[in-house]
């Protein structure tokens, strides 16, 4: 957090406009997916991202790699010493830039084509930036497949033939294939058996160390989020709630939905009470979000003020933000 | 005799005949399920878990063959002899009054598991009608709980009207918690939030009173949040109708807090099965502890994450012995990948299938 950083996200929204029916299928709405999110992300850290699902975790990560339109806000790369501005790049530009951020998906029977040896699965981001000679291209393969401890001969089979922790390897090996300085990592253990997603993740921490990569690690389960970022950020309908250092954030959490999330989790140690404070309700509509605070409608502590007022994105520790009326009230 | 008990399953061995050959996905599996109590199946992903639970209401593909030396055995009150369903065909009467009725199910993606042409309501009144008929024959009349609809289904074997069905529909919405059960019993599933689907799809399992729950990763596809209030409902209506449980997951975590005794299978067997303090804080097969290891922990967030070494062995190519040498730390050679250990118990109720516990 002292070095520069390598991603800087500002005030960042998102919005899918939804169409009417009929003839002229007006803009009726819009569905406010991300709503005002910020950040600052240091190379070879990780950014933890937790919430339910529809809270737009998946949203910032494609947004930041440009895969979707972003309606508002800017995102700031330093790439090489100078700071780029990512949503000023167009065409080849962009093009070119995105060898720096790969994105590792959740299920890794679905993101690998069965009809491309492993060889060719790995080497088609190469391709597409045209970075060299067939032979320079296998060269790279060699490499980055050792780095993922995938052996030679795995390249020349098919996916079908891999189980899913190797297949999430084989995933991993694409994504590291152009030597990218940021991966987003969408949900990529939830998918995977317990025994192997251990070994997924050490994987992913172990390439971090070697090469200083840096993460964006998107998943709703709390325990894998934690082992591995640096510091996390809980998102509630399109907006962050809190935002700290890992251990801050689990141990001492300010925001009462963190405390609900941590608290619903159930651990096997049976000499703790698991008591999940009770979270009425679901999680708004993000097109029709309720006013005030978000988290309003199902908070336990929820005050007149939560209703009328938005909360201030406010540092109540070093490091550590939250956006609350009753944080000092109520910690 | 144990008078508690419902279900007896011995020995169970289901296979299935695939292009690729004769699999056999579960191999060998015993247990009990005990009125009131939860029995808790956790494993990985083809560790023949679902199979082993649907082959309890023929819930199988038509390819899969249960062995005829398996028995699962149904105790009924009342009946002199449990009755042995192994023998018996999938659209035999018997095992119609049993899936649905007298063993209830719900599944992990409530949406797959609904129609989603027909209202919520009319779903669960097709399912009371069905077993309220075939509540009159002896098997199921055992299997309801006390309740108000008993008397009823016991006077006759008139069919429950459409409207008496519907009040049945919308009491079981509001007892699983579902605000407004009256406006809800006439929408469509995908009106409602996933959250919601799998309260209705609970209220769908129990409006026919059954005494066996079968749930098959039915917070799996759930927020934490949502999966903390499915796991409180069902322990709250478990105390109220006091039916037994059989909760499949892939989480230790929702295991530990939900299930009174713990098996853990692997590749179609198995392995280790206790009370689930003493089997997760003692562990003894090398599997259950990888596993349980393997699980990253608040408590030990600056360790490494310690994993069970190598892949899953695929159905195809089990492995002779001891299913879990191949990937075993402590493994003994010439014993292990040669001979298949026999069940041990290592404390009382505490079964370990490894040679280091002979």
């Amino acid at each position: 957090m002292e070095t520069t950083p390598l991603i800087t996200v500002e005030d960042l929204r998102v919005h899918f406009p939804i169409y009417s029916k009929g003839l002229f299928r007006k803009v009726a709405g819009h569905v406010k997916a991300v709503d005002g999110v910020s950040f600052s992300l240091g190379r070879g850290e990780t950014l933890g991202l937790v919430g339910e699902s529809g809270s737009g975790k998946t949203t910032i990560g494609r947004a930041i790699l440009r895969a979707l339109d972003v309606t508002a806000g800017s995102i700031t790369f330093q790439a090489n010493g100078d700071p780029v501005d990512l949503l000023a790049l167009h065409g080849s530009n962009l093009k070119h830039f995105r060898r720096n951020m790969q994105l590792i998906f959740q299920d890794p029977y679905a993101s690998l084509n069965p009809r491309m040896t492993v060889r060719d699965i790995i080497a088609e981001p190469l391709e597409c930036l045209n970075a060299g000679s067939r032979q320079e291209i296998d060269e790279q393969i060699r490499a980055v497949a050792a780095t993922c401890k995938l052996n030679v001969e795995h390249l020349r089979r098919f996916p079908h033939a891999f189980s899913g922790g190797q297949r999430q390897r084989i995933c991993i090996a694409r994504a590291l294939s152009t030597h990218p300085k940021f991966l987003v990592c969408d949900e990529s253990v939830s998918a995977l058996d317990v025994s192997i997603q251990a070994e997924v993740i050490n994987l992913l921490m172990d390439l971090q160390q070697e090469l200083g990569l840096t993460y964006l690690f998107i998943a709703h389960d709390l325990s894998v989020v934690a082992h591995i970022s640096t510091q996390v950020a809980v998102l509630y309908v399109g907006r962050f709630t809190e935002l700290a250092p890992t251990k801050e954030l689990f141990f001492k959490p300010l925001h009462p939905y963190t405390k609900a999330l941590m608290s619903a989790v159930p651990t096997i140690d049976l000499d703790r009470e698991f008591n999940p404070l009770k979270l009425a309700g679901e999680i708004p509509n993000p097109a029709a979000p309720p006013p005030g605070c978000r988290f309003h409608t199902r908070c336990p502590y929820a005050k007149q003020i939560c209703i009328d007022e938005e909360p201030e994105w406010k540092q109540w520790r070093p490091h550590h933000y939250a956006a609350c009326h009753r944080v000092a009230e109520i910690n | 005799m144990d008078n508690d008990l419902l279900i007896d399953v011995k020995n169970l061995r289901v296979s299935f005949h695939t292009d690729e050959g004769f699999i056999t996905p579960v191999d060998g599996v015993n247990y009990q399920v005990r009125r009131g109590k939860t029995l808790g199946i956790v494993g990985e992903s083809g560790s023949g878990k679902s199979v082993s639970t649907r082959a309890l209401t023929k819930l199988l593909p038509k390819n899969a063959v249960i062995e005829p030396t398996s028995q699962i055995l149904f105790y009924q009150n009342g009946a002199a002899q449990p009755l042995n369903i192994t023998p018996l065909s999938p659209n035999s009467k018997e095992i119609r009054a049993i899936r649905g009725g007298q063993v209830g199910m719900i599944f992990q993606e409530p949406m797959a598991s609904f129609s989603p042409v027909y209202t919520v309501g009319n779903q669960i009144i097709e399912a009371v009608r069905q077993h309220r008929h075939a509540a009159a024959s002896p098997l199921a009349a055992t299997a309801t709980i006390g309740s108000q609809i008993d008397e009823s289904i016991r006077a006759g074997n008139k069919k429950m009207s459409k409207l008496e069905a519907r009040d049945v529909a919308v009491d079981m919405l509001e007892r699983v918690g579902i605000g407004n059960a009256g406006l809800r019993v006439n929408q469509y599933p995908h009106e409602l939030s996933g959250g919601m689907r799998q309260r209705a799809m609970i209220a769908v399992a129990l409006s026919t009173h059954p005494s066996v729950l079968i749930a098959d990763e039915p917070t799996t596809a759930l927020d934490v949040t949502i999966q903390a209030q499915i796991l409180e409902l069902m322990r709250e209506l478990q105390a109220e109708l006091g039916m037994a449980i059989i909760f499949i997951t892939h989480d230790m975590g929702v295991i530990a807090q939900i299930a009174d005794e713990v098996a853990v299978m692997y590749l179609g067997a198995i392995v280790e099965r206790g009370p689930t303090r003493e089997l997760i804080e003692d562990a003894r097969h090398p599997y259950t502890r990888g596993l349980l290891a393997a699980i990253p922990s608040l408590d030990r967030l600056d360790t490494r994450l310690s994993s069970v070494p190598g892949d899953i062995p695929s159905p195809l190519e089990r492995p002779a012995g001891c299913l879990f040498h191949t990937r075993c730390p402590h493994r003994i050679d010439g014993t292990c990948e040669r001979f298949a250990p026999e069940r041990t118990e290592v404390v009382p109720n505490h079964f370990v299938r490894c040679h280091l516990y002979r």
